[in-house]
């Protein structure tokens, strides 16, 4: 839950708490008739509920860093990405105040404003849309990133100049990813100035949050793609099972851990030295990587077992490397059987291995997908890999490229979306997002 | 955040329980504030009941009726002035009913009756959309007289200008259940070919025909039943239906010049931001007109129908909130720039050049807009 101990305060998720108690008090403030019976009904409801819904927790907004970073993976995911649509910065800045202070009160439960699904009147719409009332924070996290074309030109829109003067204050790291082998990137589905991933418990949590900075943006920002996403296919912490992707394995196996303070500090929080004076903004903060990686399921559904467990280089059951027992045994990759490597050289988990990157490794955060069928009557579904890192052109690009040109798996893999974000560290008190970066 | 408004509008006081039996007709208060007052009514005798609220001289303020054994209803009564109030539970629906009083008290409360200046502005609208209509049945004349002689490319030409007085109305032709649709549906809206396809989209087809090559199902599309369809038009078919929407559109004219013609102030005060949506929702992907593709004429008549009730509704908005309406000035210019970048002589371009991204930076101002322009009834119309 925390990235370090001294974090331990901000980070820690406050059970018992939920959204209708919340929204009890809230309604009665601002004067709406809530029965005080019904409230009273959900505070006991959710005192009841609070030892085994992990649903109701609360994750702080604030602290060193952003939350939803390693932040124990919540079940479902929205992420989506804006295209700025204003030269304006003053709009802009504006914009993300009140983003922040919406999603904060989200963050815990609350509606985007005091009252904001009813009690503004009945000729406004309603500032908050309202579907999550009634649900519980879910354990919401809202993380903010961004893009390069914040800063200037970028792939998704090359001839753009720097419109809120803050090409001095682009990190050199955040620059586009370049295209890999086999890459089949849709720009509707890629690229973007600023992202914003919620995770949440609760679909219908996230999709609210998202919906709802998404209106407020109309006119500054425009929703460029946006993805849904179920079923983490990686965990943050020692606590949770390792989750099983669409291809049926269990990921994220090795992936670091919120626990694992000194590999975070080396592999995935922008350090001080990093940068120059000009881009501290970032110092805390970390990249994220977003590729939207669709699977081909059906003719991986009609690989046999053998074949599977070889691409993968794990066996399906127990997870446990080729050759081991169990899953969290360390893969042998000398092993041979009648000199054929046990885990063969083109197998997905000796070529993610840090061994076999120059130990060089990221934290994963990706979620299952699936967007329905496509017209043959496939699955479009997959994996929406997302993965923090302190610098994606030495972490997650060598990988990737080893991946793209070798790994076996590549046969059923396709690689439909991209994008990188520079996401600044977590904010302190009365602090909105971007302020470091616009007031550097 | 500044949340003024919301504690204003609460009168605090909880729902009245009224529980009437045959013989009985219990209030659980007798008394109440001024402001919105509400009634939850439980009928706990054997008949049907109804309850009232009278002021003086026994006017009904407030009544529910209809309710069954068993049942419970609700009333919502705007009491703005105190005073002694009478009420009444009436089983079996008959005579005088079981008598008790009210008393309200509080300060007096203006009712929240529309004022008196949106009532002027909705005056001057309606000079405008008259004036507009009587644009459209003119221009139609010249229009249909064109595709009655035989000369479609001068009906070509016409087309774009004629709609224009129409979608420069749409909100107010839209109350209109039958002649609207007789003028402007689809061919999405004929269940494909079971219902006549008529109006102005009928004859575009004619003038453009479609092409089997246009066939496909994004919104832009041609259907294939809309193709083979379109292979049955004959001229005569659609000189028959050129002077049927002469017809219309005359019918619509002569319904809105009516001294007794009213628009709801819902739908006056809504009417910036239903124009803007019409573009929004159904016609910047280009299905509005898929044969001819003059849509930007469209965009263009929908924003010149929001601009001018916006125009009326202007010194209210600047009243309440100046620079939201600096925010709508500008929004406005912005969408004008972006239809205006398609500007062809007298005309625009075909929709057909736009590409999929220049749509959606349309879609983007005009959501933006929209947004803006959702907060004008609220101030119009809001205490």
């Amino acid at each position: 839950m925390t990235d370090r101990p001294a974090a331990d305060s901000h980070d820690q998720p406050q059970r018992g708490v939920s959204r209708r108690a919340l929204l009890g008090g809230a309604a009665a403030g601002a004067g709406v008739v809530a029965g005080a019976a019904a409230a009273g009904a959900a505070i006991s409801n959710a005192a009841h509920r609070s030892a085994d819904s992990p649903g109701d927790r609360i994750v702080a907004f604030r602290g060193d860093r952003q939350a939803g970073i390693v932040t124990a993976v919540q079940d479902r995911l929205h992420f989506a990405a804006f295209d700025v649509i204003t030269d304006s910065r003053a709009e802009l800045i504006d914009l993300l105040q009140r983003w922040t202070l919406a999603a904060e009160r989200m963050t815990r439960g609350q509606e985007t404003v005091e009252g904001g699904a009813i009690g503004h009147g009945k000729y406004l719409p309603p500032p908050d849309t309202g579907e999550a009332l009634g649900l519980s924070p879910a354990s919401l996290t809202l993380t903010i990133g961004f893009g390069p074309g914040l800063f200037g030109p970028s792939a998704s829109a090359p001839a753009r100049g720097d419109r809120f003067g803050l090409a001095a204050h682009r990190p050199a790291a955040l620059a586009e990813l370049p295209i890999f082998a086999k890459d089949a990137i849709e720009s509707s589905r890629s690229y973007g100035d600023i992202c914003v991933q919620a995770c949440a418990d609760d679909p219908q949590v996230a999709v609210h949050a998202i919906r709802n900075l998404a209106r407020m943006g109309f006119g500054v920002v425009s929703v460029r793609w946006s993805q849904l996403g179920f079923g983490r296919t990686s965990s943050t912490t020692r606590g949770q099972h390792t989750p099983r992707n669409m291809f049926g394995f269990k990921d994220g196996t090795r992936n670091l851990t919120a626990d694992q303070t000194d590999l975070l500090d080396k592999f995935v929080w922008v350090a001080g030295q990093d940068n120059p004076a000009e881009a501290q903004w970032l110092t805390g903060g970390s990249y994220l990587v977003a590729r939207r990686i669709r699977m081909d399921i059906e003719a991986w559904d009609r690989a046999a077992l053998l074949e599977q467990e070889q691409i993968v280089g794990r066996s399906k059951g127990e997870g446990a490397p080729l050759g081991k027992h169990a899953e969290f045994d360390d893969p042998d990759f000398q092993m041979t059987v009648s000199r054929t490597p046990v885990i063969a050289e083109d197998a997905h988990v000796r070529l993610a291995h840090p061994d076999n990157l120059d130990g060089v490794q990221l934290l994963r955060r990706g979620y299952n997908f699936t967007d329905g069928s496509d017209g043959f009557g496939h699955l479009d579904a997959g994996l929406f890999f997302l993965a923090y890192c302190r610098n994606a052109h030495t972490q997650f690009v060598p990988m990737q490229r080893a991946l793209s040109t070798k790994d076996a798996m590549m046969e059923y893999l396709t690689h439909t979306g991209t994008a990188l974000f520079a996401c600044p560290p977590g904010l302190a008190a009365g602090e909105w997002w971007g302020q470091r970066l616009f007031e550097s | 955040m500044v949340l003024s408004a919301c504690t204003a509008k609460s009168s605090g006081t909880g729902d009245i329980a009224v529980t009437s039996t045959d013989s009985a007709c219990e209030l659980s208060s007798s008394s109440a504030s001024t402001g919105t007052v509400t009634f939850a009514v439980a009928n706990n005798g054997s008949k049907v009941t109804e309850f009232y609220v009278f002021g003086k001289h026994n006017r009904v303020l407030g009544e529910v009726e209809n309710i069954g054994p068993g049942v419970t209803g609700k009333l919502v009564v705007e009491i703005t002035e105190p005073g002694t109030y009478e009420t009444a539970c009436k089983p079996g629906m008959v005579g005088n009913g079981i008598r008790g009083t009210l008393e309200v008290t509080g300060e007096q409360k203006s009712k929240s009756d529309v004022p008196a200046d949106v009532e002027q502005a909705k005056a001057r609208y309606l000079d405008y959309v008259r004036g507009q209509l009587d644009g459209l049945v003119a221009q139609t004349t010249t229009f249909v007289a064109a595709v009655k002689s035989g000369d479609l490319a001068a009906a070509r030409a016409q087309f774009g200008l004629t709609r224009t007085f129409y979608e420069r109305v749409e909100p107010v032709a839209e109350s209109f259940a039958d002649l609207d649709p007789a003028i402007d549906m689809r061919w999405d809206d004929t269940e494909d070919g079971k219902q006549p396809f008529t109006g102005f989209h009928r004859i575009e087809r004619f003038l453009w025909p479609p092409q089997q090559s246009q066939v496909g199902e994004d919104g832009d599309d041609i259907s294939q039943a809309d193709l083979d369809n379109a292979k049955t038009d004959t001229a005569a078919l659609v000189n028959v239906e050129a002077e049927a929407l002469l017809g219309n559109v005359t019918a619509l004219r002569d319904e809105v010049r009516k001294s007794d013609f009213a628009f709801e102030t819902q739908s006056f005060v809504k009417g910036p931001q239903a124009l803007v949506d019409e573009i929004a929702a159904t016609k910047v992907g280009g299905e509005e007109d898929r044969y001819s593709r003059t849509d930007l004429w469209d965009f263009a008549a929908n924003i010149d129908g929001s601009e001018t009730l916006i125009a009326e509704l202007q010194p209210m908005i600047t009243a309440k909130n100046a620079p939201l309406m600096d925010k709508i000035t500008g929004q406005f210019q912005a969408v004008r720039d972006a239809i205006g970048k398609y500007r062809q002589g007298d005309g625009y371009v075909s929709y057909d050049t736009v590409t999929a991204a220049q749509r959606k930076e349309l879609s983007d101002k005009i959501d933006a807009l929209s947004a803006t322009l959702s907060q004008v009834p609220d101030l119009v119309l809001g205490q």
